[in-house]
């Protein structure tokens, strides 16, 4: 990505640097070393129960939590670039991490935490040299139990409008969108990659009178199904666990589930580097991630953190194993490097 | 006229300002959108945006409903202007009150009321059922009409106050007159007293337009994806997909269509009103303008001869005007209406119809720090930023009314030039500005932003008012021995206080609202209530929401109400 600020107008500012930051009061907290700034997703507390409050505890190092919920590809960039460290540390989708890590001269730091047990314990899904993942996030079908009277067993049923009546709504993307509707349409989970564009947008064209809302935020999704606006919806496993959870009488289809991880990344270059793989090494710890996962909904990356949850919770995790039977891992890299045009593509489809 | 350099020199602030926060970050952000990954020129990024099609007929789209929203936000507004303008000072502040309640409650939560109240689950559709009316919940919401109410609910306010500054100084006994010559009410409203108030309609209209061009929110949470705007393509480009210079030439599709519509605008309603040709304060701007008033006027007239309407009368109003403008106020406040029972819910989501009463939302907002944290920065952001846009707007009104022609034009355009650009936009472009400054997470960082974003409100309101006021006053102090600056303090200032007061409260409110800059020129560091109630709207959905809402509008009516009861009697 070019940079957004041309060289040419660098000296005026600087010049004028001298003034403004007197007039800038200056941000106190940046100055202690031993604290961190970590983005979160900023679920509720879950953040501080899980991670921030026991690490200071245990090591001394102060944790500010930032929250966020876009995917903060830009952001980051932002900050390196500048190396204006805003940020410390990040959790992000593992398509961001994986783009931030291939871009230019790369955006994040390396982890080197390949002696730790604590990442051995990972498995291989979610982990890269730039990437520790935290917890998996399932793209799955909610249903209303009080009208949709039989349940959906993948997400041919979700488009069949015959057999399935009731109002729909999807997610304004073609991230998941696309791989539904090749699902729907009888492609094998396994030969799913690379995405048939064509044949999706077939299916699509065939369904889009029946779709009454295209969310464009989670919580949005949350409230379509939480006060019955629409019977059937897809959307991230924690979002209709969050309308579950409040008492909304609707359930979860967890046949073909695609998943996705999210996970911790260092901003490239940052002072405080190794504080955050201290920080890296003492979230993956499974009962750290059993909290986590108990608030979020989302699955915990780390096969043992199961077994701390109780089992009534353990069982609406994605990774589960009845819920992780037929479910499909979602090819980032491919996303990463057809988003652009899929995305122009989508529009077009969806604003005609 | 005096020396041409002093008055030029009143643009120094605005200059400053703009120049340093907005052009040069701007224009950088621009200019990518014409680079190659390599540094060269290039046409490809333009080239593809026009050959897909989709982003000219979502251009299109865009300027449809923001003329829409425009014209009935005109409409809604103008009867509340006109009574809040015309009535007694002590019903003036109850009027006044009912206006800016809705103002200063988030539009983010109102836009998300508007989800509840037109839902199949909602009070409408209950009350259509209930009635008979309908067998089944309607389908209000995603679509057309849930966009262009959102939107125009959330505009109006900011017609309203536009208009009555102007309209505050109009002289009643013009309509007086007009009665004694043999004028009917009607007749005497449209030809006199809609041409007098002209200036307030071109501004706000103007203001609004512009603004709806840039709206995200309302369509994607409110419409279908036939309702997608601009801007929430601007956005997908930055933030989902990173795609700098694309986003750039979106960004330059919304700027080149929004330049060609307001030479379009200027020519047919004539901008010229707010450019202020000394001597022509008391006309009705252009040509056109008034054809179109007169004829209006003998229409109108016709039609309460023939339908035996009751006709708005000089002073307050007749009852027809303030029905309208009840009507008007009523469908400010729904949304607000709605909020109260439900930041009393025990429930989890927002919703309808709210389940029991408790105070457990109010619990968590005054029980948490952050919350409090955030309240206290954003109403300290808020006055500072309300303080910088006078300073720097207040001098360039005044300077921008001696202008004419070409110069005058170019100024105006240059003033409200950020209302044309994304507020997301100017704030990610601001980052890298602030980076280098140390501004990032500081509270002048964020006056600043907010500044650069509030600065086009607060210009055209001082200006709208300021092209009512008669310039013969500050010659006759001149020609008294008045030197400029006494002639300001002692006359001019005086006598737009009320256009001041108007202006400071977009400032006010503007930043009191914006979350933008919070969002992307400070990392999110500095949380503000916008930023916190985007997070919790878009993590949670809560009653909290509504809570907080209700807690603010309490404390703005609190200030308001001291404020009126502490100011002298004039």
């Amino acid at each position: 990505m070019a940079k957004l600020v041309q060289p040419t107008r660098r000296h005026v500012v600087t010049g004028l640097g001298g003034v403004a930051s007197t007039l800038a009061m200056p941000n106190i907290g940046r100055a202690q070393a031993r604290r961190i700034v970590v983005r979160d997703l900023g679920i509720g507390t879950s953040f501080n129960d899980a991670y921030g409050r026991e690490f200071t505890k245990a090591t001394g190092i102060e944790v500010q939590p930032i929250t966020g919920a876009n995917d903060p590809i830009g952001q980051i960039k932002q900050m390196v670039d500048a190396r204006t460290y805003t940020w410390d540390m990040s959790i992000v989708a593992r398509q961001v991490a994986n783009q931030l890590a291939a871009d230019g001269q790369g955006y994040l730091e390396s982890l080197k935490l390949e002696s730790e047990p604590s990442w051995q314990a990972l498995p291989d899904t979610f982990r890269s040299p730039f990437y520790a993942g935290n917890d998996v996030v399932a793209t799955v079908l909610g249903y209303r139990t009080d009208r949709v009277k039989s349940a959906p067993k993948g997400w041919a049923d979700f488009l069949d409008v015959a057999r399935f009546p009731g109002r729909r709504a999807m997610r304004r993307s073609p991230v998941d969108s696309v791989e539904q509707a090749l699902l729907a349409d009888g492609a094998g989970p396994d030969k799913l990659y690379p995405l048939d564009f064509d044949r999706a947008f077939r299916k699509l064209d065939a369904v889009k009178k029946d779709i009454s809302a295209w969310w464009t935020s989670g919580a949005q999704s949350t409230q379509l199904l939480q006060s019955g606006e629409v019977d059937f919806c897809p959307s991230w496993n924690g979002r209709i666990q969050a309308a579950i959870n409040a008492g909304a009488p609707v359930a979860i289809m967890w046949e073909q589930a695609l998943w996705q991880s999210e996970g911790w990344v260092i901003l490239k270059g940052g002072p405080k580097a190794d504080l955050c793989r201290e920080f890296i090494k003492f979230a993956l710890a499974p009962e750290r991630q059993a909290i986590f996962a108990r608030a979020t909904g989302y699955g915990p990356t780390v096969p043992a953190a199961l077994d701390k949850i109780e089992p009534a919770v353990a069982t609406t995790m994605p990774t589960f194993p009845a819920n992780k039977a037929s479910a499909i891992l979602v090819d980032v890299d491919f996303w990463t490097q057809t988003r652009d045009q899929a995305t122009e593509r989508f529009t077009k489809w969806v604003v005609g | 006229m005096t020396h041409p350099g002093r008055h030029l020199l009143l643009f120094a602030p605005a200059a400053l300002l703009l120049g340093l926060f907005f052009v040069a970050p701007i224009g950088g952000f621009l200019v990518q959108g014409f680079l190659h990954r390599d540094g060269a020129l290039t046409l490809e990024h333009a080239g593809r945006m026009w050959a897909a099609g989709t982003y000219v007929q979502v251009m299109v789209t865009t300027v449809k409903i923001s003329l829409w929203v425009t014209v009935l936000s005109v409409l809604v507004g103008y009867p509340v202007a006109y009574v809040l303008a015309n009535a007694d000072p002590r019903r003036k502040s109850t009027w006044a009150l009912f206006v800016l309640l809705p103002f200063w409650s988030s539009f983010l939560v109102r836009t998300f009321a508007w989800i509840v109240i037109l839902g199949r689950q909602g009070p409408v559709n209950a009350a259509l059922v209930s009635a008979g009316l309908s067998d089944q919940p309607l389908d209000l919401l995603y679509g057309w009409a849930a966009v262009v109410i959102g939107m125009t609910n959330v505009l109006v306010p900011f017609a309203i106050l536009t208009m009555v500054g102007v309209m505050e100084r109009i002289d009643r006994g013009l309509m007086v007159a007009a009665g004694t010559l043999g004028a009917r009410p009607v007749q005497a409203f449209f030809r006199v007293y809609l041409p007098l108030s002209m200036p307030g309609v071109t501004a706000s209209a103007l203001l609004i337009f512009i603004t709806a061009l840039g709206f995200f929110m309302a369509p994607a949470l409110l419409g279908s994806a036939r309702e997608t705007m601009i801007t929430q393509l601007v956005i997908q480009q930055v933030m989902e997909l990173v795609n700098w210079p694309f986003a750039a030439i979106l960004c330059l599709l919304l700027l080149a269509t929004a330049l060609v519509l307001f030479v379009l605008f200027d020519k047919a309603v004539g901008l010229s009103t707010l450019s202020g040709e000394a001597g022509r304060s008391a006309s009705a701007g252009s040509g056109m303008g008034r054809r179109i008033c007169g004829t209006l006027g003998e229409l109108a007239a016709w039609l309460a001869e023939t339908l035996r309407l009751s006709p708005p009368r000089p002073g307050e109003g007749g009852v027809g005007t303030k029905g309208l403008a009840i009507l008007a106020i009523l469908f400010l406040i729904v949304p607000l209406l709605l909020l109260l029972p439900v930041s009393f819910s025990r429930q989890e989501f927002l919703s309808w119809p709210p389940a029991g009463v408790d105070l457990r939302w109010y619990r968590e907002a005054f029980s948490s720090p952050v919350w409090l944290d955030a309240a206290g920065r954003s109403f300290i952001v808020a006055l500072l930023t309300t303080a910088v846009c006078l300073v720097v707007a207040v001098p360039a009104a005044l300077a921008f009314q001696r202008l004419q022609g070409g110069g005058a034009s170019a100024a105006f355009a240059a003033m409200i030039a950020p209302l044309l650009v994304p507020r997301m936009v100017i704030a990610v472009a601001l980052f890298y500005v602030y980076a280098r400054l140390g501004l990032v997470g500081t509270v002048a960082g964020l006056v600043i932003g907010h500044a650069v974003i509030a600065l086009p409100y607060v210009f055209i309101a001082v200006t709208a008012v300021l092209k009512t006021y008669d310039r013969r006053l500050d010659q006759a102090a001149a020609s008294l021995g008045a030197s400029p600056l006494v002639t300001a303090r002692r006359v001019t200032l005086p006598l737009i206080a009320g256009g001041i007061v108007s202006a400071s409260l977009f400032a006010f409110v503007i930043s009191l609202d914006e979350l933008n800059i919070a969002l992307f020129a400070s990392g999110g560091l500095q949380s503000t209530l916008p930023k916190l109630m985007w997070d919790e709207a878009t993590l949670r959905f809560s009653p909290l929401l509504a809570a907080v809402s209700t807690l603010v509008l309490l404390v703005m009516s609190a200030l308001v109400l001291l404020a009126a009861r502490l100011r002298p009697a004039s």
